[in-house]
């Protein structure tokens, strides 16, 4: 079988790299005050220049390593679009919340999470999601908000 | 003797016995379902206990505590979501287990040590507080530092195969940990000018974010392949007793023991808590077992050691909050309001002028744990029946609550986005394999480091020599080093052995 290079353990090397690069300059913004012996600052950069050290260390091994069997077929390729619409759908669910609602919100997100998990061989029962998502809902808003009195966002309807 | 008795007195009556038969089952639901933890239900009940008696309030929430820490094992072990921070660890052989058929089997063996636990650390409360407490006082920012660093070494016992990678996803805990107000100077750190940044992100959407989230997506990712969305089955028909055999329990009773010491000893220095103690007793027990290549893949171990050591660290966290007065860990920060409000003030004056309410706590404690055992004995049929509800819906519903809990926190959606994004971060881990619990480890120890660290050179005008000097100090940094040495060993053999 064919081997192909740890592409996977690079990325991963270089995206830690561009996040320690980030936070190191980042931490330059820091203010400096007089009465600490360490600032504010000390700290962080030691995590940065760490983390800088180890990303370096985790690209060479991912180029040197290049041994990684290419396992499975062609059906075990993610459904990564999938990955996508639920995060859009959690995404639009935190930033509908202040304006619909818990309710409203909630109940929406609960119908299209389902619809979106669902896998393509199950029959897809519209009526049931509904339901759940309503009762659930309401009823968690009714015992938390109202009984314990937790705070959740009414929004315009609620 | 007599103390003994006037305790008993104050819980054997009908009304407290019921009171903690409430307080423990609700305990379990809030430790349960994520998002809501043991922390929330005793702050929800708090106002409740203003219209009982002080022994009677008390003990409610002595009940919800024990059981919602416990509670978190059965999301833990059921979905591999953490019910509470401190049910972290058991997910990494919980749900393996349950991905094998023997969900009851990890559920009973959870159930059976978190009862364990509690009843060795509330011996150790009972007999050894004092002693203890003395020992707890001692600790300073230069011993908080050390056992900081300590407790970090044990990212190699939580790395996997990468040690890299595990101290990469430390980094990022650390780092992550480092947003918001400096805790010594008061300087906005990585705010960006944001008000909501400024309050940093609280342990709990984070923990939501990199279990339940990333569970959700990776779900999504899945949802093409129905063999892999095939829901878990869980056999309870043949299932007798707990779902272990007496073999099976008698090869724990050394994890078990020690994972007890480690959460005890957790629990009773301040500021610390369960949620480090079950990640610590997992990374401990793994370094000492003669298969730690098991670990993560579904042995009874990893659930021993992480359950024990969180309801162990409970009689741990209340050693402190009744010998001095200053709570172990955040829920026990609740009960010291708790006991405020009733006019009690805990500390060593306590021992004399509320015996009642002290020993009233002790008995509660035992009495407890058993109701929590036999509950959740019992409740484990209704726990394996939750299997039956498809992925589909439980992970949306379960989402709906950890949206709750999260935006509960601090009554700021802001922290519903740290979910988000942390779920993100959690999705990433995941892709390129780098393992969460040692980001959960330097999200919580990172800052203890750090402050205990600034402190420790601000008393000693700038030098490190205290920290070595100090006998508990370089107690720890000693242990520290052997540690890594130990794992750099264990590493090189394990290398050799592939080879």
């Amino acid at each position: 079988m064919e081997r192909k290079g740890s592409v996977r353990e690079f990325w991963c090397g270089f995206i830690c790299f561009v996040f320690a690069v980030v936070y190191l300059v980042a931490s330059l913004f820091i203010r400096k005050k007089a009465i600490t012996t360490l600032g504010a600052a000390f700290v962080p950069r030691i995590y940065g220049i760490s983390l800088l050290l180890l990303s370096v260390m985790q690209m060479i091994a991912g180029k040197k390593a290049g041994i990684e069997e290419e396992s499975g077929t062609k059906l075990e390729r993610k459904d990564t679009f999938n990955v996508l619409y639920v995060f859009l759908l959690l995404f639009g669910y935190i930033v509908l919340m202040n304006v619909l609602g818990f309710i409203v919100t909630s109940t929406l997100y609960f119908f299209f999470q389902a619809v979106l998990l669902t896998p393509v061989t199950t029959k897809r029962r519209y009526f049931l999601y509904a339901s759940i998502s309503i009762v659930l809902s309401v009823s968690s808003f009714y015992v938390f908000h109202t009984m314990f009195l937790i705070l959740l966002p009414t929004g315009m309807f609620f | 003797m007599e103390n003994f008795i006037i305790g008993a007195h104050t819980v054997f009556n009908f009304y407290a016995l019921i009171l903690i038969l409430v307080g423990v089952v609700v305990g379990i639901i809030f430790g349960a379902v994520p998002g809501l933890s043991a922390t929330m239900a005793i702050a929800l009940f708090l106002p409740v206990t203003y219209g009982l008696s002080p022994a009677n309030g008390i003990v409610l929430l002595i009940a919800l505590y024990v059981g919602g820490i416990s509670g978190g094992l059965i999301s833990a072990i059921l979905t591999h979501i953490p019910g509470t921070p401190s049910s972290v660890a058991t997910c990494f052989d919980g749900y393996p287990l349950t991905k094998k058929g023997e969900g009851v089997k990890a559920l009973g063996v959870g159930i059976t040590f978190s009862f364990l636990g509690t009843l060795f650390s509330t011996l150790v409360l009972i007999f050894l507080s004092p002693a203890l407490a003395k020992v707890a006082i001692k600790f300073g920012a230069y011993e908080y530092f050390a056992l900081g660093i300590f407790s970090l070494t044990m990212i190699s016992g939580l790395s996997g195969k990468s040690i890299v990678k595990g101290v990469i996803s430390a980094l990022f805990g650390c780092i992550f940990a480092t947003v918001g107000m400096d805790m010594i100077g008061s300087v906005p750190r990585f705010t960006f000018r944001s008000q909501s940044l400024k309050t940093g992100f609280n342990i709990l959407p984070v923990m939501i974010g990199m279990f339940a989230v990333s569970a959700i997506l990776e779900a999504a990712e899945e949802s093409r392949h129905p063999q892999r969305m095939e829901m878990l089955k869980v056999d309870i028909k043949g299932v007798k007793g707990f779902g272990y055999s007496w073999k099976e329990f008698k090869s724990q009773w050394g994890n078990g023991l020690y994972a007890a010491l480690i959460g005890t000893g957790i629990g009773i220095l301040p500021g610390i808590g369960g949620g480090v103690a079950n990640v610590i007793a997992y990374s401990a027990v793994k370094n000492k077992s003669k298969y730690p290549e098991k670990f993560g893949t579904g042995i009874i171990d990893g659930v021993v050691a992480s359950e024990t050591s969180n309801n162990a660290a409970i009689g741990g966290a209340l050693v402190p909050l009744l010998t001095l007065g200053i709570p172990g860990d955040t829920v026990t920060a609740m009960l010291l309001g708790g006991l405020t409000l009733h006019g009690i003030s805990p500390g060593p004056l306590m021992f004399t002028q509320n015996v009642d309410i002290v020993y009233g706590i002790f008995i509660a404690l035992l009495i407890s744990a058993l109701m929590m055992l036999l509950i959740e004995f019992y409740g484990l049929r209704v726990f394996a029946a939750l299997l039956k509800v498809p992925n589909y819906l439980l992970l949306p519903g379960i989402f709906i609550f950890c949206v709750i809990g999260a935006f509960g926190v601090r009554n700021q959606l802001f922290d519903v986005w740290a979910v988000l994004l942390f779920g993100g971060i959690g999705y990433f881990f995941n892709k390129m394999k780098i393992p969460t619990a040692p980001f959960i480890l330097g999200f919580i120890i990172g800052p203890i480091v750090e402050v205990n660290l600034r402190r420790g050179l601000m008393f000693s005008q700038g030098s490190f020599l205290p920290f070595i000097t100090s006998p508990i100090s370089c107690l720890f940094l000693l242990a520290s080093c052997a540690s890594l040495v130990f794992s750099y060993i264990k590493n090189r053999k394990y290398r050799t052995t592939i080879v």
